[in-house]
């Protein structure tokens, strides 16, 4: 299954009709509308309400549409997927993922088109994640939500983010196994964009393929951190070109620069230039 | 029976219905820094919903803040649905 | 016969020639009640004051008051602007103590009162450029001028940039100074000797003096600020990079950005990319706001022209830094000053209520015919810049601001470069070029107004037209005095 190009995922509340009508103006790849948490109780009905009109009001373009679901434990779930099953969206956002609510989702969704995106935000979710991506082939990716995780670890939450260091580093290392796309948790100071950059950077290397954002003014700094660099584009561009080239001469693995090239890092290079062409800074 | 219920806010972009029982069909009040260019179309998205829910007899008062169509029905719909719950 | 015949004789006459002994002040100090035997206040006569001290201005009540008291009939207020603490003006305007009025701008009780038509001569709307093309070209011939004084000396010079209730500056002063018949300075702060002569002393008649010439939080507001809206700040961005792809971007930019919380965005995201890019501008302009004095301050202009202050750091930096200079509304944008600045910018950022498929920008009334606003600086500046780009989110509160006509043209579309919204940049098709490398260039969408428009009335639905009435209560004059369109009654 072709991975989606979800550099950013921004968090909208979706009982807010001013943002919700203009959330894919604001340059994320992706929009999170959010039923859990942005909702107070008495308004959860409310929210699904507006966001059933908005879905048909406005056509889908290119940015991902994720709608995130209240935890099958909580009395709103089989409620949100009654209405959000028959939404024009990519994928439904489970709260809470575990084997047990994944499956339940699969069940109610498998006749649409609609796939899922775990949310891991326990310790359980960060062991169990094998399992939770495995439980059903509707399960593309997924988000880590560190400030649940660290509240359920009972560890401090700090801005260093070491506490969650093998966290992440081991959800990134599943998600990449199972080939499905991995968003890291949000930076939740809005107003720091110096250690926003820091954390994205570090989430990069870690080898997420994305990070969520709760504020608009956050996105371009993580578009510009998952975009490809000029540097990764030019090395791609040589390995397709070689690779190539190669294939006229009936050679299959070659060297480049004095290094061995084969075929996962020909697809990777592939996928770079896939994704420098979604980002706009590539034409061809 | 319908009973007395609220939804929406007095957000911009968004609109605040009250919705009350009455016995002498539709009253429709509303308020809207629009109204002279959006009256028209508010009342029909209004209208349409409460065909759809065969509605004849209510009074909604709106208080609107430049909310569009889709928000009007989303926050009419949703009154009515807690108001016959 | 001697070629030198004819000229009087030397005289002894104790080194006074024309009796200028003593402190000037001496001479024009008087009060209010002295005013109305000094002056022959008649029926018919012209006054005018300025707004730089803005919605705390206290000196055009004094004025007001007078022709109440007076019972003075069929005055002419030529006012740079008018806000809601001249709400005094309505009563005058009912009893037709006030018959016509000039403004560049006005909002508040007295705009509502014109707009219902009682103002039995009308008012006249123009532009600042334009309002000193009328008064140095005497096409309006001031009687009597109010110059709220912030500071005068013992000279009779006026200086705006001193004292409690400074202003910074009083570009919109200087003509009503040189041209009116009897200038009148209302200060609450006198001096020795003025820190920087603004109005010369020569020009002055007579010095009022007042506890409070107006309220210091009216008058400058503390910081103004850039918008938080994230709509807002996308929409800068765009516009950032439309000037960064312009090919106007380069050592000698020159700049102008209104107060509005989107046109100061730009001028944050402009000071980032001149950073990077070690740019040097020549001049920034305007209307000074605390955003462009930190470019002064970060190198980035060789100087600032400045028209009126608007916030606190403006005032301030007035005073400190040598290359923020004080400029008059004639220098600053009169069509017929030889040394007007608009001419030479490059690029102003301005705002719009309406803006139609020609491109024709409307800051004057609301779409039900209200007057709420007017040019100000804004068709000089649209006429003068190589770039004009109007900065507006296109849809806000079910309200289009593209519509496929405006109520009142305010100032007209060839004039008009770019319009950049949050749906995405709409450019004036006599820009063939730019258009092209815009799209070549950038990842911006480009659309046509029309796209724009279509866009909008797909969200919002076509709104109801809004039938103005047939009667006339005032014009709306472009730079060089010719008719661009008419204001009409409203209920």
């Amino acid at each position: 299954m072709e991975m989606p190009f979800i550099r950013s995922a921004l968090f909208i509340p979706a009982n807010n009709p001013g943002m919700v009508q203009t959330a894919h103006l604001l340059g994320s790849d992706a929009i999170i509308f959010d039923l859990e948490d942005a909702i107070s109780l008495s308004q959860k009905d409310s929210a699904r309400e507006l966001l059933n009109e908005a879905f048909k009001f406005f056509k889908k373009d290119s940015v991902v549409r994720i709608v995130r679901i209240n935890p099958l434990d909580s009395p709103y779930f089989y409620d949100d997927i009654n209405m959000v099953k028959e939404f024009d969206i990519d994928f439904i956002m489970l709260a809470k993922a575990d084997v047990e609510s994944v499956i339940a989702l699969e069940n109610e969704i498998k006749d649409t088109n609609i796939k899922i995106i775990t949310l891991i935000e326990s310790a359980s979710g960060v062991l169990n994640l094998k399992d939770i991506l495995s439980a059903s082939d509707l399960v593309s990716g997924m988000l880590f939500g560190a400030e649940d995780y660290s509240l359920d670890m009972q560890i401090e939450r700090t801005k260093q983010s070491d506490e969650i260091l093998m966290a992440r580093q081991s959800i990134a290392l599943t998600c990449k196994a199972l080939n499905k796309f991995s968003l890291d948790t949000p930076f939740t100071d809005v107003e720091d964009f110096e250690m926003l950059n820091i954390d994205t950077k570090k989430a990069k290397a870690y080898g997420f393929t994305g990070k969520a954002c709760i504020n608009p003014r956050q996105v371009r700094y993580v578009n510009a951190i998952f975009t490809p660099t000029q540097k990764e584009i030019d090395y791609a561009r040589e390995v397709v070109y070689a690779a190539n080239k190669a294939k006229e001469d009936g050679i299959g693995v070659f060297s480049l620069n004095g290094k061995m090239v084969d075929a996962p890092i020909i697809n990777r290079s592939h996928l770079v230039l896939e994704n420098a062409k979604k980002a706009g800074v590539i034409n061809e | 029976m319908i009973k007395d219920s609220v939804a929406g806010t007095l957000e911009s972009n968004d609109v605040l219905v009250e919705i009350s029982n009455n016995d002498s069909g539709r009253i429709i009040n509303l308020e809207s820094p629009v109204k002279d260019m959006f009256e028209e179309d508010i009342l029909k998205v209004v209208n349409n919903v409460l065909d759809e829910f065969n509605i004849e007899n209510i009074t909604i008062n709106l208080k609107d803040q430049g909310a569009l169509d889709y928000a009007i029905a989303a926050r009419v719909r949703t009154a009515l649905k807690r108001g016959l719950k | 016969m001697n070629k030198f015949d004819g000229i009087k004789e030397y005289q002894f006459h104790d080194y006074d020639i024309k009796n200028n002994k003593g402190k000037d002040l001496n001479k024009k100090l008087i009060n209010l009640n002295e005013l109305k035997n000094m002056i022959d206040f008649k029926d018919g006569m012209t006054f005018s004051f300025h707004h730089h001290l803005r919605n705390g201005d206290g000196v055009a009540n004094i004025m007001f008051d007078l022709i109440k008291e007076l019972n003075l009939k069929d005055i002419t207020i030529v006012a740079s602007s008018i806000f809601p603490v001249h709400a005094n003006m309505v009563e005058l305007i009912k009893n037709k103590n006030i018959t016509k009025v000039y403004t560049a701008y006005m909002s508040g009780p007295v705009a509502d009162c014109i707009s219902q038509g009682y103002l039995k001569d009308g008012v006249y709307m123009h532009s600042h450029g334009a309002r000193a093309r009328l008064i140095m070209e005497k096409e309006v011939n001031i009687d009597v001028a109010f110059i709220a004084s912030p500071c005068v000396d013992q000279e009779s010079n006026i200086n705006g940039s001193e004292g409690k209730s400074s202003c910074g500056v009083l570009g919109y002063a200087y003509a009503d100074a040189l041209m009116a018949n009897k200038v009148v300075a209302v200060t609450d702060n006198i001096v020795n000797k003025v820190a920087d002569i603004e109005i010369d002393g020569n020009n002055v008649d007579y010095v009022i003096k007042v506890e409070q010439i107006g309220d210091p939080k009216g008058i400058v507001s503390g910081t103004t600020q850039i918008t938080k809206d994230p709509l807002g700040l996308l929409i800068a961005e765009y516009a950032a990079v439309v000037i960064e792809h312009s090919g106007l971007l380069k050592d000698g930019f020159s700049f102008q950005t209104g107060a509005g919380g989107i046109s100061l965005a730009v001028a944050d995201e402009l000071m980032k990319i001149m950073q990077a890019n070690n740019i040097k501008g020549s001049f920034a302009s305007g209307g000074i706001t605390g955003y462009l004095v930190k470019m002064l301050e970060a190198n980035l202009f060789e100087r600032l022209e400045d028209v009126q202050c608007f916030d606190l750091e403006a005032t301030s930096s007035i005073v400190r830094n040598k290359n923020h200079l004080k400029m008059s509304a004639s220098h600053y944008a009169n069509p017929y000053d030889k040394t007007n600045i608009v001419k030479d910018l490059d690029v102003v950022i301005l705002g719009a209520t309406e803006i139609d498929l020609n491109y024709n920008v409307n800051v004057t009334t609301a779409s039900n015919g209200v007057i709420m606003g007017g040019s100000g600086g804004h068709s000089d500046t649209a006429a003068g810049a190589k770039l004009a780009i109007i900065v507006s989110k296109l849809v806000s509160s079910r309200l289009s601001v593209v519509k496929d006509k405006v109520t009142t043209i305010t100032t007209p579309g060839e004039s008009i470069d770019v319009l950049v919204t949050e749906y995405g940049v709409a450019i004036n098709p006599k820009h063939k070029e730019l258009i092209e490398k815009l799209k070549k260039e950038t990842n911006l969408k480009i659309r046509t107004i029309e796209e724009l428009y279509e866009i909008a009335i797909s969200l919002t639905n076509k709104p109801q037209p809004i039938k103005l009435s047939d009667e006339k209560v005032g014009i709306l004059e472009y730079r060089d005095g010719t008719l661009l369109d008419y204001l009409y009654k409203v209920k």
